[in-house]
């Protein structure tokens, strides 16, 4: 089992270019939980994900200040590698993206770059397939090209794919909004099923997912935090206004 | 006349256009091999020159177009994939970026005599190469390095950002990311340029002409230092040079360079198709 990992950011803030997109963030993120963050479009909520993987330094622009402390350990700090750091976070993208490869390829990509699990790569293989219920689907057509999948097939596969570099930290940027109903209910279950290993964090649109899923709930307004808590109280009670009409909003 | 007739004539124009593009290298190539065709056979082929070049064969001009497409490949490709990876994934907006790009746009500007010279100023010359493979390599091998930079840059340029984004989020290094999704999936574009590149190179006349080209060698070369015959420095110099030459042999070496080029553009286009088709995306 992973390690249980904490997440704490501090006074967090993101430009691109002159664009302030968020602003002075606080809070932590605990471990062993899904955390979702929710909002409306543009509120930060991606770019807050991506902050938490050192992927949206790669954005055009962008700048960033304050700390994200992953089990004590800032990721930003000059001296952090950030490759290791990536490592133990995984993504989960919008959409699906296998990388242009056979179905085994593309699990074993992340441990043939660390040079992990050298001679039993095909246990390895098979043990994350089965992890996200995708080996019994695929089993005969490993060295098929992963982009003949179904979409949700897909995704599972990516899923599979973040898993195999075995990562702490599991974060998922909208991942069911590409799918039909059907393949999203196969991965809002295995986040489930996954978060007694990993703390997960998760971006969505869909706030009845948000209730399905989280157990803890941050909720951006353009830019900023305004409301943080257990997914109970923050959809149960909100304190502040603004989390009240956007839950109301949504529910009618 | 209504809108519908000015259409029609506007379509009908633009289609002649199309096809007229399409009609001199019909004709070139039938005029080519109608008058060539007669002169190739296995002695043609596999000759040496004799009798002042009007009877044998013309191998040594083969062998010598052959190797100096290698040398070109040689000295070019993995010059110009480096810039090519370092202008589209690393180059800043800094001077030397500014440098690079300045230098690739006026290497492609500069005629191939200019280039002949250079080459004889500095690799025969200067670095005292001699009239050889190696300093006319190297002459071509610049020349052909803009093309074959700017097509990689605009192939690696392609690859989607997203498979980027996943491979460094799986916690590969910039340099990793680079050598397993993007290379493998601009090779397509990067071999079209290669080949666009290589195909010029073996078809050029005024770049050997100080550095490297024989007039009449009737033997092999024995060394990269040794000077070699080449099928375009030796068309010219029979179609202008040698009297009394016969035609037939003109057209035939001509054919056969010709040949040598086309089968270089069949080669990249059947590569280009077969690693297109592995990679699905």
């Amino acid at each position: 089992m992973a390690e249980q990992s904490t997440l704490q950011i501090t006074g967090w803030n993101v430009w691109y270019g002159g664009f302030h997109a968020l602003r002075n963030i606080t809070a932590s993120i605990p471990a062993s939980q899904i955390t979702a963050i929710v909002g409306p479009s543009g509120c930060g909520k991606s770019t807050l994900l991506r902050s938490l993987n050192r992927l949206v330094e790669l954005e055009e622009g962008a700048r960033v200040q304050g700390e994200v402390l992953l089990n004590g350990q800032n990721i930003y700090a000059p001296e952090a590698d950030v490759t290791e750091i990536r490592t133990r976070i995984g993504l989960l993208a919008q959409k699906p993206f296998p990388l242009p490869m056979s179905i085994f390829d593309n699990v074993a990509y992340g441990p043939r770059l660390h040079g992990l699990h050298r001679g039993h790569l095909a246990d390895v293989v098979e043990q994350r397939l089965r992890q996200v219920h995708l080996w019994d689907e695929v089993k005969d057509r490993l060295k098929r090209p992963a982009a003949r999948l179904s979409v949700g097939q897909q995704q599972r596969l990516c899923l599979a794919r973040a898993l195999a570099v075995d990562p702490d930290l599991l974060l998922a940027d909208e991942s069911t909004s590409a799918l039909d109903p059907h393949s999203a209910r196969a991965v809002e279950d295995l986040l489930e099923e996954l978060k007694n290993e990993y703390t997960i964090v998760i971006v969505t649109h869909n706030l009845g997912q948000a209730e399905r899923l989280a157990d803890y709930v941050l909720f951006l307004w353009l830019g900023e935090l305004i409301e943080v808590g257990p997914a109970e109280r923050v959809f149960g009670q909100p304190t502040h206004d603004l989390t009240r009409s956007y839950l109301e909003r949504r529910f009618g | 006349m209504t809108r519908q007739q000015a259409q029609k004539i506007a379509v009908s124009a633009i289609t002649a256009a199309a096809g007229l593009v399409v009609l001199p290298i019909v004709l070139v190539i039938v005029y080519i091999i109608v008058m060539g065709a007669g002169a190739i056979n296995w002695t043609f082929l596999t000759a040496l020159p004799s009798e002042g070049m009007t009877e044998g064969g013309i191998m040594p001009a083969i062998l010598g177009t052959v190797i100096l497409t290698f040398g070109t490949a040689i000295v070019s490709i993995p010059l110009a994939i480096g810039a090519a990876v370092y202008l589209a994934e690393y180059a800043q907006d800094n001077w030397l970026t500014r440098a690079v790009r300045l230098a690739i746009v006026n290497l492609a500007g500069i005629p191939s005599i200019v280039y002949g010279l250079f080459g004889l100023g500095a690799f025969v010359l200067f670095l005292k190469l001699g009239t050889s493979i190696i300093a006319g390599s190297l002459t071509l091998g610049i020349m052909t390095l803009p093309v074959v930079i700017s097509t990689s840059e605009e192939a690696i340029l392609a690859v989607p950002q997203r498979f980027r984004m996943v491979s460094l989020s799986l916690g590969a290094t910039k340099l990793q990311t680079i050598r397993h999704q993007v290379l493998p999936q601009a090779l397509p574009g990067i071999l079209t340029g290669m080949i666009l590149g290589l195909s010029r190179a073996a078809g050029e006349t005024a770049t050997l002409l100080f550095t490297v080209a024989a007039f009449y060698l009737p033997r092999l070369p024995q060394s990269l230092f040794d000077q070699t015959m080449a099928l375009p420095y030796h068309l010219y110099v029979i179609a202008t040079q040698v009297p009394n030459m016969p035609l037939t042999i003109q057209y035939g070496t001509a054919l056969i360079l010709l040949l040598i080029v086309l089968s270089l553009t069949l080669v990249a286009s059947v590569v280009r198709t077969r690693v297109r088709r592995r990679r699905e995306w």
